[in-house]
């Protein structure tokens, strides 16, 4: 009870708006330069890479190395438990606390000895370690006395990162909680060897992953057949086996604090604006929850308005839109585990665009566009707009039409709004039974279950067989729809016009698209208004739906307010030039 | 300062003509009609003319401050207290236009379509929906208006070609109506309905700079011009001027004449969707105007709870007048013949005002 009064009183008392850091993708420092002759900034990816923190440890002199020998010799008497430590004994305690052994029966640890003299044992994750690397590549070589003809003395690490391993990737790290447990998890080795204050990191990952095969949502007639996995290495290869540019910049990010999996954001520099790339990272690090998995669990933390219906995001299972994305400025996130890339910031026209766009020809490419805007209005307006013809403005029904309706609807015992909702009830049925049941009988049961379920209920006189079209109309619209979440948030706006319709005919739904088209228009994506480059105007081509023939689609979007914004130059078919200058001459 | 976003010219062209516009589907073509007969049609370009020039007077008034609004140039013209009264009269102006609007659509929606349904319902639902967007703030109702407007133009165009079929070009005789006299005097004071340019100065600081206010003025000032004018014309030329007094919405009674054979018939199931966006927009920016004005009158940061009091204002206000007919001929006759001196005077006053201040102070500063 008092939990109530108080949820009440919140509910009623004036609160201070909460002063919330908003982000706006301004046009500024990083505007477009829309012409190609104007001088334009170099980028320099590889100084960029210098500045990146380097992970391979700088070599270390003797005198060095003995004097930190000492240090840690009078530090003896407290461990830092974080970092690595000389002695093995506490190395391997630290390793076996934190991976709960023996208890944990998937974590491997084996002792052996390096050069035959040194002590030394490696650790991974049983499975997600390929063991054909370890045997063959890092127990042997370690093992084998004839590898170390050469060493000195001290340390063998460096030693043995240099000349002993044959594998592609081995790297040096002290930490354990940033560095060497996270990457243990990953599937990478890590090996520890006494006396050395740092443990070496080997590439092994070797886990069973799915092969790349067709997109299972995102079908195309024309266009590439490759779809993303489930792992992210796989698909940060698929996007680059299409954008082969250096510029293409593929920065990795932990996502969920206890399942430790990582994401990759993807940019091109020089391409995307990077106060977008700095506030997508922003957002991604500021996640702090212990589970994140897929795509959709993401989504939901980095979103701008997570009450609103509409999606701010575009989820693609395709590598060639991922990649169309990324040279159109906007920003790819990856996360592992997951066969769909996030793509940020996105307008609302964009929802309604296709992969296939692209590869038709711009006429019906435009007329498939339009086709969708038919289906994604008929998904929402239609049944509301039908009940509210037949319950409130029968007289802006023309008279044959009228006519025909009411004597569909004679027979049928149940007011229309009931009769309606009885339908729409049973194909949002169907289409959640169809999903579950699996594979072929789910398409089956979603045919037989439409086609049986109409039929007798028109021979039941429970429904007019006019409203039968109606629903099959609707349902055929949000099929049209090809982003699975602008589908679903069509989904429940149908029945909240449905009831508006109901309540007070037209002037009900007016006011809904009112409404709603306000709400909608108050929207950003990642700072980019959300029905630009309409409201607000922007520069773009003559209307979004319309796509221009692709020789003409000089430029990049606006509203992205990216670096570059020239695609191509104002005559791209240069050959049509060469041909009228040979004419003249 | 309340936040209120950065709007372009296009949103603000939108928002103030369709907000003009719309006037033409209630119940003033009829009054129009009455009073001045044929002539109505070209009356509305005078009365736009007349806009236009009280428009420029707050042009030249936000030109001589820049980078302030309306409200605060009032203040820092007449001072804190002088300035308060206009203040309020500015406030009461914009919620009265909100309210005489609410209610004539909702007793011409009463007329037309819910005839059973209880007016307070409709404008019940209607105040709801206008105070929630109004929380929402300028830039998403300015943004919607650009979005509707260019489907808004395009049928309200097709209605009108469409109502071409029951044009009889005599019926523009007597081209003059009662007399030119008569005409240009009820053009001056129908000004009014241009009027609602001034709620971009209201909402200067949204607006990027004065070229922008200047233009989206002038622009809304034209286009709703010609719009209204175009839509008196093809109601002139639908019905005899003496019937046409008679009707209380005569663009909707236009549109339900449109019959193309048995199917392209009774096209105001499509006139309705135009008239209801179009009178959402209008009412909703008059309100938030209202309470924008309000929120920077006494220095309120926050524009959430001044919206329903506000609300519950402007829905009192609309339940003032007892029927249509004290509606129409009383409320709004009056606010279309005199509202152009709450919304026009105030800043011409305050031109004078700071010239006369400003010539003093430089003789002093002498």
């Amino acid at each position: 009870m008092p939990g109530m009064i108080k949820s009440i009183r919140n509910l009623l008392a004036y609160k201070e708006p909460t002063k919330a850091e908003s982000f706006e993708l301004l046009e500024g420092t990083f505007e477009g330069i829309e012409r190609q002759d104007r001088e334009q900034k170099p980028v320099d990816v590889n100084a960029k890479s210098q500045e990146e923190p380097k992970c391979v440890k700088p070599p270390v002199d003797v005198d060095e190395w003995n004097r930190r020998k000492n240090q840690d010799h009078g530090n003896k008497a407290k461990p830092d438990v974080n970092k690595v430590n000389q002695s093995l004994n506490i190395n391997l305690e630290i390793i076996r606390k934190q991976f709960n052994l023996p208890t944990n029966k998937d974590v491997i640890i084996r002792e052996f000895s390096v050069n035959r003299d040194t002590n030394a044992f490696i650790v991974y994750v049983d499975g997600m370690a390929d063991r054909m690397i370890i045997n063959d590549f890092i127990l042997r070589q370690l093992m084998t006395p004839s590898h170390f003809d050469i060493f000195e003395d001290g340390c063998p690490m460096q030693y043995i990162e240099k000349n002993v391993l044959s594998v592609n990737d081995a790297v040096a790290f002290t930490d354990f909680t940033i560095d060497i447990i996270p990457r243990i998890l990953n599937g990478l080795t890590a090996l520890f060897i006494d006396g050395c204050t740092e443990a070496l990191i080997i590439e092994s990952r070797g886990y069973e992953k799915r092969n790349v095969d067709k997109p299972s949502t995102e079908t195309v007639i024309r266009g590439s057949q490759e779809g993303f996995t489930e792992n992210l290495r796989t698909n940060i290869t698929l996007v680059r086996k299409i954008v082969r540019n250096k510029d293409l910049i593929t920065e990795m990010l932990p996502i969920g604090k206890t399942n430790n999996l990582t994401c990759a954001v993807m940019y091109l520099n020089g391409i995307t604006n990077p106060e977008l790339v700095k506030e997508v990272k922003k957002r991604i690090k500021g996640i702090n929850t212990d589970f994140i998995v897929g795509d959709g669990i993401l989504e939901q933390f980095i979103e701008d308005q997570p009450f609103m219906l509409l999606p701010q995001v575009i989820n693609t299972e395709r590598p060639d839109r991922a990649a169309t994305f990324l040279m159109g400025g906007q920003v790819i996130i990856i996360p592992d585990g997951s066969p769909f890339a996030i793509t940020v910031p996105v307008t609302f026209y964009r929802l309604l665009y296709t992969t296939e766009d692209t590869n038709v020809r711009w006429q019906y490419a435009t007329a498939l566009r339009f086709i969708r805007l038919v289906g994604l209005l008929a998904a929402t307006f239609l049944p509301g707009l039908y009940v509210a013809l037949v319950l409130y403005h029968q007289a802006m029904i023309p008279t044959d039409l009228l006519a025909s309706i009411a004597t569909a609807r004679e027979n049928v015992p149940f007011p229309t709004v009931i009769e309606i909702l009885l339908m729409e009830i049973s194909f949002e049925l169907i289409r959640e039974a169809g999903i579950r049941v699996p594979g072929i009988i789910g398409t089956t049961l979603g045919i037989l279950g439409a086609l049986i379920l109409g039929q007798a209920a028109v021979a039941a006189s429970l429904v007019s067989p006019i409203l039968i079209i109606i629903v099959a109309v609707t349902g055929l619209g949000n099929f049209a729809i090809p982003s699975y979440s602008l589908a679903s948030a069509v989904r429940i706006l149908r029945f909240v016009f449905i009831f508006l319709g109901a309540t007070i005919g037209f002037y009900g739904i007016s006011a809904g698209i009112f409404l709603f088209g306000c709400t909608a228009c108050s929207m950003k994506s990642f700072g980019v208004p959300y029905f630009a480059p309409v409201a607000p105007k922007a520069k773009a081509g003559p209307l979004p739906y319309i796509r221009q023939p692709i020789w003409m689609e000089d430029m990049r979007d606006d509203p992205l307010n990216t670096p570059n914004r020239r695609r191509q130059p104002e005559i791209s078919r240069t050959w049509t030039r060469k041909r009228r200058g040979e004419g003249k001459e | 300062m309340i936040k209120e976003g950065k709007i372009g010219v296009r949103e603000a062209v939108s928002l103030i003509a369709i907000t003009m516009t719309n006037r033409v589907f209630f119940t003033s073509p009829g009054v129009l009609a009455k009073s001045l007969g044929t002539s109505g049609w070209y009356m509305t370009l005078i009365s736009a003319l007349f806009g236009a020039i009280g428009f420029t007077f707050a042009y030249l008034l936000l030109k001589k401050y820049p980078g302030k609004n309306l409200i605060e140039i009032f203040e820092a013209v007449f001072g804190r207290y002088i300035a308060l009264a206009f203040i309020i009269l500015l406030v009461f102006m914009l919620l009265s236009n909100a309210s005489i609007m609410l209610r004539e659509f909702a007793e011409v929606m009463k007329v037309y379509v819910f005839s059973l349904t209880p007016i307070t319902y409709i404008m019940g639902i209607f105040i709801l929906v206008a105070a929630i967007v109004s929380i929402l703030g300028l830039e998403p109702i300015a943004r919607f208006s650009a979005f509707a407007g260019v489907i808004l133009l395009i049928t309200f165009i097709i209605v009108l070609v469409l109502s071409s079929q029951n044009y009889k070009i005599h019926r523009l005789a007597p081209i003059l109506g009662y007399g030119l006299d008569r005409t240009i005097i009820t053009g001056m004071m129908r000004s009014t309905i241009y009027a609602d340019a001034i709620i971009l100065a209201v909402v200067a600081g949204s607006m990027q700079g004065l070229n922008h206010i200047k233009k989206a003025g002038y622009l809304s000032i034209t286009i709703s011009g010609i719009l209204v004018a175009m839509s008196l014309a093809a109601f002139t030329l639908s019905f005899p001027y003496y019937t046409a007094a008679e009707i209380t919405a005569p663009m909707y009674q236009l549109v339900t004449l449109i019959d193309y054979g048995r199917f392209v018939q009774r096209m105001e199931a499509i006139f309705l969707f135009v008239w209801n966006i179009a009178t959402f927009i209008s009412v909703t920016i008059n309100f938030y105007a209202a309470a924008s004005t309000y929120c920077k009158a006494f220095r309120i940061q926050d524009i959430r709870p001044v919206i329903v009091p506000l609300a519950i204002l402007a829905f009192t206000l609309a339940m003032i007048p007892k029927d249509i007919s004290e509606l129409t001929f009383g409320y709004v006759n009056t606010i279309r013949s005199y509202g152009w001196i709450g919304f026009f005077i105030p800043p011409v006053l305050a031109l004078f005002v700071s010239m006369f201040r400003k010539k003093g102070g430089e003789t002093k500063n002498a």
